[in-house]
């Protein structure tokens, strides 16, 4: 093609003054300076705070990195064939990970989605209890694992004390390898079932009335205009919850540290809070590096599994 | 969660900092300042010497009087303080060797101290402060921590110990007509199960001996051993041997307290055995004698406290293992003018007149020998007569490597078995398993 251009040839002897015409650049160049002129700032700032701790962080997997020792030898791929190999507390974290994961995410949507249809057929006092709901998610982990501490107390605690009342016993709720995790689980639901409920409130709202008004004409009763209505059209709502809840819940840390510190037994150990332990109580920060890796790759696994299964493939 | 000394100066420091504050205000006269957790700033013309420590205010306090009494023998030299809450400073010191931007002295815990002394971070104590042996003034079991292939890198300030001593409610005991304490391993588990009430729901309305903290169980395991003769270390030195004859009794014995005899269960309660004696839901409790002095400032109106010797498990001498707790070490990189003053301050905190208001104001055991019955220490705190009984019969603990994995895996064991998840052979059998690994890793190859 460039050959048959009508470039014209620059004429011998002295060029000719540059007239602003010609100092422009062609429109897409120009266009692709903008941009990257604009973005440079943003750029500049996601290659320092993470492209680089990205690349420290993989050659910090690779070392057997000890911040006293003068050197740190290099071991390849020794910290990720550990991890798998010689390390049970690992294997135990992804586990209690995953089913921290399997049963959470789902419980944290149905009764979020079941709140935020509750919330969008009341009219009164709406903005109070959505704001009831949402309280809980604006305090912080620590604190609200410190509200839920108490509770489970066996000695002490209401949770026993309501059960006693019942006629049933108690036990030590967080103490007891089989219902530490679950305890914990259930303060997590507690309090991220708000931002979840707004979400979707959101999303029930954006839906137009429409729909809803045709499907009554068809004859569709509650639960089918549920299911051939509500459930499409909030498609796109489900996507972004699911996939931010399963991220969040893969990532738990906060509440099983201040709830049960990963005990008793390591029956609540998520895999960040080993990640955490690993690196900054056992200082062995080349091996936190590398399952902070290997969690990385799990997410971005799941995650575009979740997206691909769930994406929309139309608009309204 | 149980807690153990190391944590419960980072957790009582949190909420007690202001008070420290306020004191360090008062102590530190020269050029101090509420400015973060600094309590001192360089002062021009003299010879500024940087100190870092934890910040448990009566640590601070103690501190801080010994810069004013040092100061004031040598006002050439200044200290600049600062002190930060336990688990920064812990990770603070070390990205701080890494960066080559850390204090001059710094007060590190024992067990931490080994570390550093290995990768030649440390100054080596001068030998008019360590003596011809490093036993010679010090506890062996205060500064086994502190030494490094013969020789001293840092000069503790207080014997840790964790065995020798029981907390004892005198009341309890006497309305379940119990006369005396305790004064045989036999005494002590009839007590505690006569002591411990059980509602009908199975529920435990008053502990007979809380000892399931993750201390205790660990340290009651190590003297059990000890005191049959055994030793927890393998010949190699380096690795645990659980599988001796002695360490099997020793542990199944001690599961026995939870299985079968049922004085305490770390499914019972949560939190830590000596508040479970300060609130009066425990009879007895296992700690150390630090816990006095913090229960007392925790606890004020509880009065029902005696601090009575822990009976020897086996033979008549309470055999024991211990930590190396807190002291002073010297970053070897420091000017030399500067290490010659920093130590000249560490000599002058370890001097006997020194050393003992240093440990009265810190609630804390001497590390020096020299103070052992001392008669000044006794008369204001009486409570120590039980810890100084016992202070030859401690060793150090040894390089356990990674102090927290080690007791964590012991402490998992326990429960372990109290859940009847494991039979005692196999679950101390797993945890030697897993602490011989964490050693492998931690040497590397």
């Amino acid at each position: 093609m460039a050959a048959t251009t009508t470039t014209p040839t620059p004429a011998a002897g002295p060029s000719p003054a540059p007239t602003p015409t010609a100092n422009r650049l062609p429109g897409r160049r120009r266009q692709l300076a903008f941009v990257y002129g604009w973005l440079a700032p943003i750029l500049a700032l996601f290659a320092v705070f993470s492209l680089v701790p990205i690349i420290i962080a993989i050659w910090l997997s690779l070392h057997r990195y000890n911040q006293l020792a003068p050197v740190s030898p290099f071991i390849g791929l020794r910290n990720f064939t550990y991890a798998f190999t010689d390390d049970p507390a690992f294997l135990n974290s992804l586990a209690v990970t995953g089913k921290y994961a399997v049963v959470a995410v789902p419980l944290n949507i149905v009764l979020s989605l079941a709140v935020a249809l509750a919330l969008n057929h009341i009219t009164r006092l709406r903005a109070l209890f959505r704001t009831v709901f949402f309280l809980p998610a604006i305090a912080s982990a620590v604190a609200a694992s410190l509200v839920w501490v108490p509770i489970y107390d066996p000695q002490a605690g209401w949770l026993n004390a309501v059960l006693n009342l019942l006629g049933l016993s108690g036990r030590s709720w967080l103490g007891d390898p089989g219902t530490a995790l679950w305890s914990v689980m259930l303060t997590s639901v507690w309090q991220d079932l708000g931002f979840n409920v707004i979400v979707f409130l959101a999303g029930l709202q954006a839906i137009p009335l429409d729909f809803y008004d045709v499907a009554k004409v068809d004859g569709a009763g509650v639960v089918s205009r549920f299911r051939h209505v509500t459930l499409p059209l909030l498609q796109r709502t489900f996507v972004f919850v699911f996939c931010l809840t399963t991220i969040g819940y893969l990532q738990e840390f906060t509440r099983v540290q201040v709830m049960t510190a990963g005990g008793p037994l390591r029956s609540s150990e998520t895999v960040v809070l080993h990640i955490y332990q690993r690196a900054f109580g056992d200082f062995q920060l080349g091996y936190a590096t590398a399952m902070s890796l290997i969690l990385m790759l799990i997410i971005l696994v799941i995650a575009l599994v979740q997206m691909r299964i769930l994406r929309s493939r139309w608009e309204y | 969660m149980p807690l153990s000394r190391r944590s419960f100066l980072g957790r009582s420091a949190a909420g007690l900092s202001a008070v420290a504050a306020g004191s360090v205000l008062a102590g530190c006269s020269s050029g101090a300042t509420t400015e973060g957790t600094v309590v001192s700033k360089p002062v021009d013309g003299k010879l500024n010497v940087t100190w870092w420590s934890h910040n448990n205010p009566s640590f601070v306090t103690a501190n801080t009087t010994m810069i004013r009494r040092f100061e004031a023998e040598n006002p050439g030299i200044h200290i600049v303080y600062q002190y930060f809450p336990y688990d920064v400073l812990a990770r603070k010191l070390q990205a701080a060797y890494r960066a080559r931007n850390v204090a001059d002295i710094q007060q590190m815990f024992g067990t931490w101290v080994t570390e550093y002394a290995v990768n030649q971070l440390l100054d080596e104590v001068p030998s008019e402060l360590s003596g011809s042996e490093p036993t010679s003034r010090f506890w062996p079991a205060a500064v086994g921590a502190y030494t490094h292939k013969g020789k001293l890198y840092g000069v503790p300030h207080e014997y840790n110990l964790e065995n020798g001593g029981i907390l004892y409610n005198p009341k309890l005991a006497e309305q379940a007509g119990i006369k005396e304490p305790p004064s045989t391993w036999a005494d002590l588990v009839e007590a505690g199960e006569r002591l411990t009430k059980i509602d009908s729901k199975g529920r435990a309305d008053q502990v007979g001996y809380a000892f399931t903290g993750n201390d205790s169980i660990t340290f009651t395991f190590l003297s059990m051993i000890l005191q049959l003769g055994g030793d927890f270390w393998d010949s190699d030195g380096v690795h645990v041997d659980f599988h001796s004859p002695q360490a099997r009794k020793a542990w199944v014995d001690e599961t026995e307290l939870v299985t079968r005899h049922k004085v305490d269960n770390t499914t019972w309660y949560t939190g830590d055995p000596y508040t479970m004696f300060f609130r009066g839901r425990a009879a007895m409790a296992h700690q150390g004698p630090w816990v006095v002095a913090s229960g007392r400032a925790d606890f004020p109106k509880f009065t029902d406290l005696a601090y009575v010797a822990e009976p020897p498990y086996a033979g008549d001498t309470l055999k024991f293992a211990a930590e190396s707790g807190w002291g002073e070490v010297v970053n070897a990189r420091a000017d030399p003018k500067v290490r010659e003053a920093a130590w000249k301050f560490v000599g002058f905190m370890a001097r006997p007149d020194n050393a003992r208001i240093w440990n009265l104001t810190s609630a804390t055991v001497p590390a020096l020998k020299e103070l052992q019955n001392d008669s000044q220490m006794l008369a204001k705190a009486p409570y120590l007569k039980v810890p100084f009984g016992v202070l030859p019969n401690g060793r150090w603990v040894g390089r356990v490597h990674d102090r927290d994995q080690f007791w964590t895996f012991v402490h998992d064991a326990f429960v372990s078995v109290e859940l009847h998840r494991q039979d005692p052979v196999a679950a101390i059998a797993d945890a030697e398993k897993q602490i011989n690994l964490m050693i492998d890793e931690k040497i590397g190859p």
